[in-house]
């Protein structure tokens, strides 16, 4: 077990290695948000619009892209860049030669870079959402329940990428990520809430584990979803992460025989 | 009892054959072309605990593949191997615990972090009791230099640091088996010598079994005595380096630069060495290994006169290889 804590450090230290990159993201984020504040500004300045699940207020909105935006620092796609260049050039093969199971090694990774990412990157977006836009805060219990949707959130995103890293193991071309990502701002409601979606891609987005990352955990925070639905969505959360583990293990089993470790 | 034993090993890759230009990429898109190359073509040997054992052949005669199926990083197309008891590639963090694996053309350190935050990390990894880290470090320290760059980012080491602080993490566990692929390549004579030294003495104070692929005969005329050649992933020879000398390949070269004068070599000649080129500050060598050996001949000359520079050339295996196929016809 200490290892793996021990993974987690390094992780942790890797990425004050890389410091000037987290903080040039930092400022990307924080340029993205702002787009997005004045763009939902201009839209709602006249006042709440109605959709189909009910009323939006400019400070509801406002609070969904702060959120989402947070929310975004901790979901991202590195697992599958870093499986496909270890694959790629062969290093996987040093990953292998110890004795550790490789799956929780490279969650051990992302939960040090995340929190990195937490402290570098998701602060900053939370103390100027405070301070200079304003956003709404939840009651306890609401705020209690978006933990554990946001912390499952983490652990999804996780599965799905490490499957999609592991699929470099048949096909060596980093496309997986480029679909994740265009899937992942469409149906999880990464810059837009699926209250404005048309009723055809709401139903798609429930057989998606997408929706239940970004959209799930903000509606929760703002108290829009009812309690039942809340319900749902955790035990959805859970059944998703059965399915992708037994996924993510059928894979694995058939990628090692398939193994071909690059290079000398 | 073998700590290693290959029983009919064979290892098949499909490699996708890419057609030129840009008609040739455009057809492998819809129609891909596979061959079947064996890298491991029937090969089988066993290893006692304690050996030295090198194995060599030229660039892609499949000792990498040998190797990574030892360590169980790579599923064998049919045959059986045992290390210790178990299949590796059935039980492969089992297997990992007990083995320690250098390749040199890979690195196993956290390339943004210092090799002590690795070494660390690595005594998490192998639960290695406090008492055994810190008297391998010092072992390390005192051997290898490792105290040198030991506060160092990896990606700032020099090739020859970084390669001594890759062995130091891969014998930190005293592991029963060390495996080294080409773990020399690309260093400079000293560094060399160095590890070299090293590894010997570890084989010799903790009984390790070595495996030491490389295509360089320097290595193995240093370490071991016995000697498994392979060429096109079949074995060719399996026994005393000595003999393979003997038989194939035992002309060796040396080239100095000299600084002074040498007035007479004729006792060179009568000390066996077969030729020799002398003339203004550089001369060279050529003698029978078998009659005379390197050290003698570097010994006389550094004895004799001042030198600049000295670089000793081996029978390359691909000549040795050459005169097996000869010899066979």
């Amino acid at each position: 077990m200490k290892k793996y804590l021990k993974f987690i450090q390094i992780s942790f230290n890797n990425g004050l290695a890389y410091r000037v990159e987290y903080f040039v993201g930092t400022f990307r984020n924080l340029v993205i948000l702002l787009v997005q504040l004045a763009v939902w500004k201009a839209l709602l300045t006249a006042g709440p619009v109605t959709t189909g699940s009910g009323v939006v207020t400019l400070r509801e909105m406002t609070t969904y892209v702060v959120i989402s935006s947070m929310i975004g620092t901790l979901l991202t796609v590195d697992v599958i860049f870093n499986m496909n260049d270890r694959i790629r050039n062969g290093q996987i093969g040093m990953d292998l030669v110890k004795p550790v199971n490789f799956q929780t090694y490279t969650f051990c990774n992302m939960l040090g870079q995340n929190m990195f990412s937490f402290l570098f990157q998701l602060l900053p977006i939370l103390v100027i959402g405070v301070i200079f836009v304003g956003i709404e805060l939840p009651s306890i219990f609401n705020f209690l329940l978006f933990l554990v949707t946001l912390i499952n959130a983490i652990v999804i995103m996780f599965q799905m990428n490490y499957a999609l890293g592991l699929v470099a193991f048949w096909y060596m071309r980093g496309w997986q990520s480029t679909i994740v990502w265009i899937l992942n701002r469409l149906f999880s409601g990464r810059y837009i809430p699926l209250w404005f979606f048309p009723p055809i891609l709401v139903t798609i987005s429930y057989f998606l584990p997408l929706r239940l990352m970004y959209f799930v955990p903000i509606s929760i925070y703002l108290g829009t979803m009812a309690p039942l639905d809340c319900l749902y969505s955790i035990l959805q959360q859970f059944a998703w992460m059965l399915v992708l583990y037994g996924m993510t293990r059928l894979m694995w089993r058939a990628a090692i025989k398939k193994l071909v470790i690059q290079g000398g | 009892m073998p700590i290693i034993k290959v029983d009919n090993l064979y290892k098949e890759y499909h490699q996708r054959k890419g057609r030129e230009g840009l008609t040739g990429a455009f057809k492998d898109l819809f129609n891909r072309q596979f061959k079947t190359v064996k890298a491991v073509d029937g090969v089988s040997f066993s290893i006692e605990k304690g050996e030295i054992v090198g194995y060599i052949g030229p660039n892609g005669a499949g000792k990498s593949t040998t190797i990574k199926m030892l360590i169980g990083i790579l599923v064998p197309s049919s045959g059986k191997i045992d290390v210790n008891g178990i299949e590796p590639y059935k039980h492969r963090e089992l297997n990992a615990k007990r083995i320690g694996v250098v390749f040199g053309q890979r690195t196993q350190l956290w390339w943004d972090i210092p090799v002590s935050e690795t070494l660390s990390l690595m005594r998490y990894i192998y639960d290695v009791p406090e008492q055994q880290y810190l008297e391998n470090l010092k072992i390390f320290s005192d051997i290898l230099g490792l105290d040198k760059f030991y506060h160092t980012p990896v990606r700032q080491l020099s090739l020859g640091q970084r390669m001594r602080a890759d062995i130091s993490c891969a014998l930190l566990h005293n592991p029963d088996i060390l495996y080294l692929d080409e773990p020399t390549i690309g260093l400079d004579v000293v560094v060399k010598e160095r590890i070299r030294e090293f590894i010997r003495e570890v084989n010799k104070s903790r009984n390790t079994t070595i495996i030491l692929a490389t295509h360089d005969m320097s290595d193995i005329e240093r370490l071991s005595s016995r000697v498994m050649v392979v060429n096109s992933g079949k074995i060719m020879y399996d026994g005393n380096l000595n003999t393979l000398k003997r038989r194939y390949g035992t002309e060796e070269t040396i080239v100095a630069d000299l600084l002074g004068r040498i007035d007479d070599t004729s006792e060179l000649k009568s000390m066996g060495v077969d030729k020799i080129i002398y003339d203004n500050n550089k001369i060279t060598i050529k003698y029978d290994s078998v009659k005379i050996n390197s050290s003698t001949v570097v010994r006389w000359l550094v004895e004799k006169v001042e030198t600049k520079d000295i670089s000793i050339t081996v029978t390359p295996i691909e000549d040795v290889i050459r005169k097996m196929y000869a010899a066979r016809n």
